[in-house]
């Protein structure tokens, strides 16, 4: 790092990542500006995630580091989330492009929007104080409104937009009183030397030495503590989608772009639960004490495990009701917020064991999002009944859906049975029995749905006026599909793969993602 | 708690009942643009309350989050606006009782 440029009071090497898909999505909307078109500008966007992933590989440090002003993690886990998160939008992209041509509507801004979502997930997931979480989380969440309302004279889309963006900026406001509360307690803690040194008061390395302290034998603070707590819950579950605040996902994967749909439902979610998690962990909500973990804050815990156990319950039973896919989808991925949250519930290594349920899932989402987004007959027609003997007709695009279907569902040689089993095994270790127990039973009920699908697909009657899906096979979707398909086979089979360079990440905050993932 | 600390709980009194008014004005008001004057309400109680911490504390933090909000609440209102117009040029319409083309 000889050419670090002090340009920002850090080195601005460690922020590169961020900073090179900030160039790349302005480049992207002067390109748009001067009418390139085509091809050539996903193609570029996924290059240019792809490098930034590199680049963060390459720059983040394998033990913890913060750059501008110690807003923002670079090293530890932080790499690592970077690589994920351009992944969904690089996955996405494989999907996109036809799609939007179909319909004869290709909107190219669409390219820079991507790559602003993606720069607001890393911000969002990678905070290390909670301005920066909040402005990640509203710059993905303005690209994302964008997203559900695109197509403008589609009322179907200025609906589903419409109901976003006010459910959406409701759930912020909350998120962002309880920043606020957040902060008037923790400047309550009177520090010997000057404030001044401390830098910014909502860091969370901060907050973790100044929130005891002002907790400690004052009734009142516990309370507000509580309510803010509370309050920042109320915004990371409604971005999440999990049980209390979940009833805008379906209207909204719905009414959006089906590819888009998928980015939203595995990137944004990711980064979501992430930037919970971090903070979670940042603020000590588990502490080890001879080898056993215990909570800090059990009342908190409680209601992360009942909004887990709702959610993965009326997910799945609403979800077996549907008949239209896309919506069946977004109850899906209701209930399986609920199954990361699970982990969430189960201290440390439940973190892990969630961010690697969440990497496999935006792989198999992101691929059934696409592939029934491919399969529309006509603009955002996704009823069940058009899927009936595709397996004739379409044989390799039905063994593909039927790959994502089965890992969805959770059967072993894919990719999401290890997800889940991780999740699951964490939780009944943490002595989470009864969650576990309910998790494996709504799984059951997940089976239903999803296989319903792929017994649609192979034993249903043909339908006459099913679109020719082989046609819609061009290279670029082909590619994408083989892609996710072999990624979900080979984490299947070899999830230490991946596993074991999360493990190190978070375990030790000095893991070596690089050695790990042979860099 | 410093030399303001009187006048600062009326402060933070507004602030609260500020956001609770934004808060019922969502809930219960149906055209979409009040809803959307009622959200920016909410985020405005929030950065007075910012503000008067950022006083009784001595410290800059919350001052600077408060222009932060500020312009994520000038982008939200670019985005919610532009969704509403598209919106009343399709319906004539932006009661938000009347926004039930999905159903489960």
């Amino acid at each position: 790092m000889e050419f670090s440029i002090d340009l920002l009071g850090q080195s601005t090497v460690q922020i590169l990542p961020i900073l090179f898909l900030l160039l790349v999505g302005l480049a992207l909307m002067m390109l748009d500006a001067f009418k390139v078109h085509g091809k050539i500008l996903p193609i570029l966007t996924g290059l240019g995630l792809i490098f930034s992933a590199v680049l963060a590989l390459a720059y983040g440090s394998p033990s913890s580091q913060v750059a501008f002003f110690g807003m923002l993690e670079t090293g530890g886990i932080a790499p690592l989330v970077h690589v994920f998160l351009c992944a969904s939008g690089l996955f996405t992209l494989f999907f996109l492009p036809d799609y939007l041509k179909r319909y004869h509507r290709p909107i190219e801004d669409v390219y820079a929007l991507l790559v602003f979502a993606v720069i607001g997930m890393v911000l969002m997931a990678n905070a290390a104080d909670l301005i920066m979480t909040f402005i990640g989380l509203e710059t993905m969440s303005m690209c994302l409104y964008i997203f559900a309302a695109m197509y403008k004279t589609e009322e179907r889309s200025n609906e589903s937009g419409f109901k976003y963006f006010l459910l959406g900026s409701f759930a912020s406001a909350f998120l962002l009183l309880g920043i606020s509360l957040i902060y008037g307690l923790s400047g309550m803690h009177q520090l010997p030397q000057a404030k001044v040194s401390m830098g910014s008061l909502l860091n969370l390395d901060v907050l973790a030495n100044t929130l005891p302290n002002v907790l400690e034998g004052s009734n009142v603070n516990e309370i507000i503590f509580y309510t803010a707590i509370g309050l920042i819950l109320i915004g990371f579950l409604f971005k999440v989608a999990a049980f209390p605040f979940h009833s805008w996902t379906p209207d909204v994967y719905e009414g959006t772009p089906t590819p888009l749909a998928g980015f939203m439902a595995t990137g944004g979610k990711m980064a979501a639960f992430i930037a919970l998690g971090v903070i979670m962990q940042k603020l000590n909500f588990f502490y080890i004490e001879n080898g056993v973990e215990f909570e800090t804050y059990p009342k908190i815990i409680q209601v992360l495990a009942i909004a887990s156990l709702l959610t993965m319950i009326y997910g799945n039973i609403v979800a077996a009701r549907q008949t239209n896919i896309k919506r069946m989808l977004a109850y899906s991925s209701i209930a399986h917020s609920g199954y990361v949250l699970l982990g969430f519930c189960a201290g440390g290594d439940g973190f892990e064991a969630s961010l690697f349920y969440l990497f496999i899932y935006t792989l198999m989402n992101i691929g059934a999002f696409g592939m029934v987004g491919m399969a529309e007959r006509q603009y955002e027609d996704t009823h069940m009944d058009h899927w009936k003997g595709l397996g004739k007709k379409a044989p390799y695009f039905a063994a593909a859906m039927s790959v994502f279907l089965f890992s969805l569902t959770g059967i072993p040689p894919l990719a999401g049975f290890m997800a889940k089993y991780q999740v699951f095994i964490t939780a009944i270790r943490a002595d989470l029995i009864l969650l576990a127990t309910v998790g494996i039973l709504t799984s059951v009920i997940g089976a239903y749905y999803y296989i319903r699908l792929i017994v649609y697909m192979f034993f249903g009657e043909e339908q006459e006026t099913a679109p020719d899906l082989n046609t819609r096979f061009t290279w670029m979707p082909a590619t994408g599909i083989a892609l996710l398909v072999a990624l979900i086979l080979f984490f299947g089979v070899l999830p230490s793969t991946i596993l074991s360079p999360i493990d190190k990440v978070v375990e030790s905050g000095l893991g070596i993602v690089m050695a790990s993932l042979g860099m | 708690m410093e030399s303001l600390a009187p006048n600062a709980f009326s402060y933070l009194a507004v602030s609260i009942v500020m956001f609770a008014i934004g808060t019922i004005g969502v809930m219960t008001r149906r055209n979409g643009i009040v809803v959307f004057m009622c959200i920016e309400l909410m985020l405005n109680a929030v950065n007075l309350s910012l503000v008067t911490f950022s006083r009784m504390h001595n410290d800059p933090t919350g001052s600077m989050l408060v222009f932060f909000v500020m312009c994520v609440a000038a982008a939200e209102a670019v985005v919610g606006l532009s969704i509403i117009i598209a919106l009343f040029r399709n319906k004539l319409d932006i009661d938000i009782n009347n926004l039930n083309i999905f159903k489960w």
